[in-house]
């Protein structure tokens, strides 16, 4: 059978048309594989720089999906309408076609001039500091937690972040010990944290939703880091400008302290069974990256790293032994009696 | 006209040959192929059973069927076994068998050697594997990143067991390399150019080009770790001012063009497969052959791809970014021509075309998804997630792993005499094809979900559930289609019909000789006037001239022709065993790894002064 060869001008002008309208037309978003509900999905944009990728990743969706379409239809075709009958003559012992191959290997070539363009610019954009003012934190990576300072607030959290909206933000990303990466997809793609170098996001979250102060975002280490990698998570709180403030006064504000008798009690059990020498209950301890800092604990809904829900029953499971909750955990297994664990839990619980 | 008598040396005989210690010394390329090709196999059982743990594992949130660390050394042992154990074997069984055939060659250039690198292969995967008795299976990744390998974050022998069984594998390899190079450059028949050879030949040369080139690379990074962990250097510690991405950088260096030594040969299976069952030329054979040239060669310049995350700076990022889209191209310009190739055919679907076109299917969806993340601002998203995951399951299960079985479809006949059963490999085709596509298609979704990789668990409540659910029941179902691969393999072996010189109505050399071939291969050296030269002796030339393959019918044949065929040796083996004990001894005692240099050294000049 004859092959109809299209001309090179033909192909060419048709693929151009296509990419473009592609490119053009097609940040079209597909409800279904933007996963909305789901707390790290990629594809729900709530950054500057995670609309910027969320801008290039549909387009090229979509050019991917159109491509497989061809090449899968193709194939399928030529399997249904080729195959063996009884009886047929020997093929046509075509050795090849000098304009189909200038015309296949054009096409991927304007496809990905196309791609490549839109890549480069967001290159760029993201690994360029903004002008002007820029609220700066410091992320440390550390075997199986994330420790965040806010140098122009004197303050530290261990396990959340909280990030103002609307104002550009600077991520020092440090690791304390292996390479681990900071990935909270809504807020942007991820970077890593270098043992021996720093690396940067600069981001501007969007404002919670209309009636929101403030939005809970999931993440987690996304570099194998060892045995807790899986168990390393973390959120970002992003908040109304109004709301960050508030976030900022009451966590430099120690808290009360505990007059209830077990939670006294435990206070005094924090120092006597040597919690104090890794952990503190001070917001502006710099000393935050031995072990996650614990000012405000009570008001945390998750511990172990943003993996459990903060609640008696897991703090009590931790207490007694860190590694069964987390395996290798750096944290040693004090030993602890259950009055000290119950002592403890009604301690950190009452650091609200 | 009367055939010449074939007179074989004495140690070619019956008697000779059979026996274990006929295959422990054998040097003949054939041999040696089956025995790749049977250790390939079984390491595919391990690493898929380590498969079906990770996924039991990963079946449901919070399990803890099995623990962190072990979990961790699934994965490590997964992805070592299948990529240096299964699909590298593999490929170096067809390597093996078919390329001397292929080009009208007895054997290869250097058979003892050839036997050595074989050996030294299945000591290095027995070492790597002998961890999971001896303390402790490593957990650092199959790409075991610095400085979580240091001996401060990995203090258990592990990572030592990898990194040394590692160099074990590439001495294997380089020697290969060399030896296939020198055969194919020089051992092809008379008449066989370069542009008249197959084009499995040709992915196969630059195959042996990037191991080479490529192995080198990641000897030097794990020389640099060993050191790092035994004696006390710092190249990769960042507190002495060592610094860990250096280890990605030379890792790298070797890692991506490794993943096109996993591939080419594959893609050179399929080159040949689809032209015998569609009963037309490959469309573009020099195209598709420059194509291959080209990927090997820019595929050193795109290592950073795998490091985009790492902070290398917009300048890093942006070049590495177009190298990666510039080696799309010539990846579609093979596409293009397969399907060219099979366009106006008249197909055959037996399991060995089947296997061929689901490679080029499947293929193109991780080629595609690759496409995707080659752009930075996508893949900071991508990376490390299982969208990453599922990318490299298509075009390594999807695309090497369904072009091997086609290989072994295709040539099985040739190497055994028989037949394999086509209603069972039908079965086994598309078992697999839906079952890969039901393992490895979500996970796309869970990428773009933000599920991290290597990770032993995870949470309910984030919409991974399902898909990671639906994966499992995809690997077991991979599990059972590979039951019946072997079942199939096991009884064709036993009671497979008889398969003839040339089931398939093939158009190169290995068809013209019997099923299994003499020991010798061919009695005649063939006159080669085409790059098909058996389709041209059997139904005339289309180039436009006289080119059929004929025996030199001018010339006056002796009535007897001696073959000299290399006689079988055991030092390729003793070598073997003092390389690993060299290795070994860097984790027992000094001495030990004196005596294995010593068996290296004594057992070399031994094999060079033994009688040819």
């Amino acid at each position: 059978m004859h092959i109809r060869i299209p001309s090179i001008r033909s192909m060419l002008t048709s693929v151009s048309t296509l990419t473009l309208l592609g490119l053009g037309g097609c940040y079209t978003r597909w409800e279904p594989l933007t996963f909305k509900d789901d707390p790290q999905s990629t594809m729900m944009p709530l950054s500057d720089l995670a609309l910027s990728t969320d801008e290039i990743y549909w387009p090229v969706i979509w050019i991917t999906v159109g491509i497989f379409v061809l090449v899968q239809a193709l194939l399928t075709i030529a399997v249904f309408k080729f195959r063996e009958k009884p009886g047929e003559p020997m093929p046509e012992q075509v050795h090849g076609n000098i304009n189909m191959e200038l015309g296949w290997t054009l096409l991927p070539v304007i496809i990905l001039v196309a791609i490549s363009f839109p890549t480069v610019t967001r290159i760029w954009a993201a690994q360029t500091a903004p002008e002007g003012e820029v609220f700066e934190i410091k992320v440390v990576g550390k075997q199986w937690w994330f420790a965040f300072e806010y140098p122009e607030l004197g303050l530290v959290t261990a396990n959340e972040v909280h990030l103002p909206a609307g104002r550009p933000v600077h991520l020092a990303l440090h690791s304390g010990d292996v390479i681990h990466a900071f990935w909270i997809p809504r807020l942007g793609g991820k970077r890593d944290l270098m043992p021996g170098r720093i690396n940067h996001i600069w981001l501007t979250a969007d404002m919670p939703p209309e009636g929101q102060d403030s939005i809970r975002l999931e993440g987690q280490c996304a570099e194998l880091c060892g045995d807790s990698h899986a168990l390393m998570r973390m959120e970002a709180i992003v908040h109304t400008p109004e709301s960050f403030d508030k976030w900022v006064a009451a966590q430099k504000t120690a808290a009360a302290t505990p007059t209830e008798p077990l939670a006294a009690k435990g206070a005094e059990t924090f120092l006597a069974a040597g919690c104090i020498a890794c952990h503190s209950t001070d917001p502006s301890n710099a000393q935050a990256f031995l072990a996650p800092n614990l000012s405000h604990f009570g008001s945390r809904p998750r511990l172990a790293a943003d993996r459990f829900e903060n609640n008696a029953e897991n703090l009590a499971a931790w207490l007694r032994n860190p590694q069964a909750v987390k395996p290798g955990a750096t944290m040693p297994n004090l030993n602890l009696n259950d009055q000290q664990v119950d002592a403890l839990v009604a301690y950190l619980s009452s650091l609200k | 006209m009367a055939s010449p008598a074939i007179v074989l040396p004495e140690h070619c005989s019956e008697e000779k040959l059979s026996g274990i210690w006929s295959w422990i010394t054998t040097v003949d390329h054939k041999r040696i192929g089956v025995m790749y090709g049977v250790s390939a196999l079984s390491f595919f059982v391990l690493g898929g059973v380590e498969a079906l743990a990770i996924r039991t594992q990963l079946a449901m949130p919070n399990q803890s069927i099995v623990g962190a660390h072990f979990y961790n050394s699934l994965v490590t042992m997964h992805a070592t076994t299948m990529i240096f154990l299964m699909v590298m074997p593999l490929s170096a069984a067809f390597f093996n068998y078919m390329v001397p055939l292929m080009i009208g060659a007895r054997d290869v250039a250097f058979p003892r050697l050839n036997a050595f690198s074989f050996w030294t292969f299945l000591f290095g995967g027995l070492f790597i594997n002998s961890s999971f008795f001896f303390g402790e299976a490593p957990a650092a990744g199959w790409f075991g990143y610095a400085n979580l390998t240091s001996i401060q974050y990995s203090p258990g022998p592990g990572v030592d067991f990898w990194a040394l069984g590692l160099q074990t594998l590439g001495v294997a390899s380089l020697a290969a390399g060399f030896n296939f190079i020198a055969t194919i450059l020089n051992m092809r028949a008379p008449g066989m150019s370069l542009m008249r050879m197959p084009v499995f030949v040709w992915m196969t040369l630059v195959v042996q080009f990037l191991v080479i080139l490529s192995f080198p690379m990641i000897t030097v990074a794990l020389i640099l770790l060993t050191f790092d962990r035994m004696f006390g250097t710092n190249f990769y510690v960042p507190e002495a001012g060592g610094d860990p991405l250096l280890w990605q950088h030379l890792f790298w260096l070797f890692g991506h063009p490794e993943v096109y030594i996993l591939i080419l040969p594959a893609m050179g299976i399929v080159s040949e497969v689809l032209p015998v069952f569609a009963r037309k030329p490959l469309f573009g054979a020099p195209f598709v052959i420059f194509s291959g040239i080209l990927i090997g060669f820019v595929g050193f310049g795109v290592w950073s791809h795998h490091m985009f995350t790492t902070g290398l700076g917009p300048v890093a990022d942006t070049a590495f970014s177009l190298a990666t889209m510039l080696i799309a191209i010539p990846t579609g310009v093979k596409i293009f021509n397969w399907l060219a190739t099979i366009w106006g055919g008249s197909i055959r679907f037996t399991t060995a075309m089947l296997f061929a076109l689901g490679f080029i299917s499947m293929f193109t969806i991780g080629g595609l998804s690759g496409v995707m993340h080659a752009s930075p601002p996508i893949d900071l998203h991508h990376q490390d997630s299982y969208f990453v995951v599922a990318h490299f399951h298509y075009v390594l299960y999807g695309g090497a792993i369904l072009g091997l079985f086609s290989g072994i479809y295709y040539w099985f006949p040739k190497i055994t005499g028989k037949l394999m059963d086509e209603s069972w490999g039908k079965v086994h085709f598309w078992s697999s094809l839906v079952g890969l596509n039901v393992t490895f298609f979500p996970m796309h979704f869970l990428g773009m979900q933000g599920m991290p990789r290597r990770v032993y668990t995870y949470e309910g409540g984030f919409g991974w559930d399902i898909w990671n659910l639906c994966a499992t029941v995809g690997a077991f179902m991979l599990a059972l289609s590979a039951l019946i691969f072997f079942i199939n393999l096991l009884k064709s072996l036993a009671n497979g019909e008889q398969a003839g010189n040339d089931p398939w109505d093939g158009a190169t050399l290995e068809w013209t000789l019997t099923s299994p071939p003499p020991v010798h291969n061919f009695d005649l050296m063939p006159k080669v006037t085409s790059e098909r030269p058996f389709w041209d002796q059997k139904y005339g030339s289309t180039h436009g001239h006289d080119d059929t393959t004929e025996v030199a019918e001018e010339e006056q044949l002796p009535a007897e022709i001696h073959i000299h065929m290399p006689p079988a040796s055991y030092w390729p083996m003793v070598v073997s065993f003092g390389v690993i004990t060299f290795f070994a001894g860097l984790m027992i005692h000094p001495v030990v790894s004196v005596v294995g240099a010593l068996t290296v050294i004594v057992g070399t000049v031994a094999w060079t002064f033994e009688p040819e």
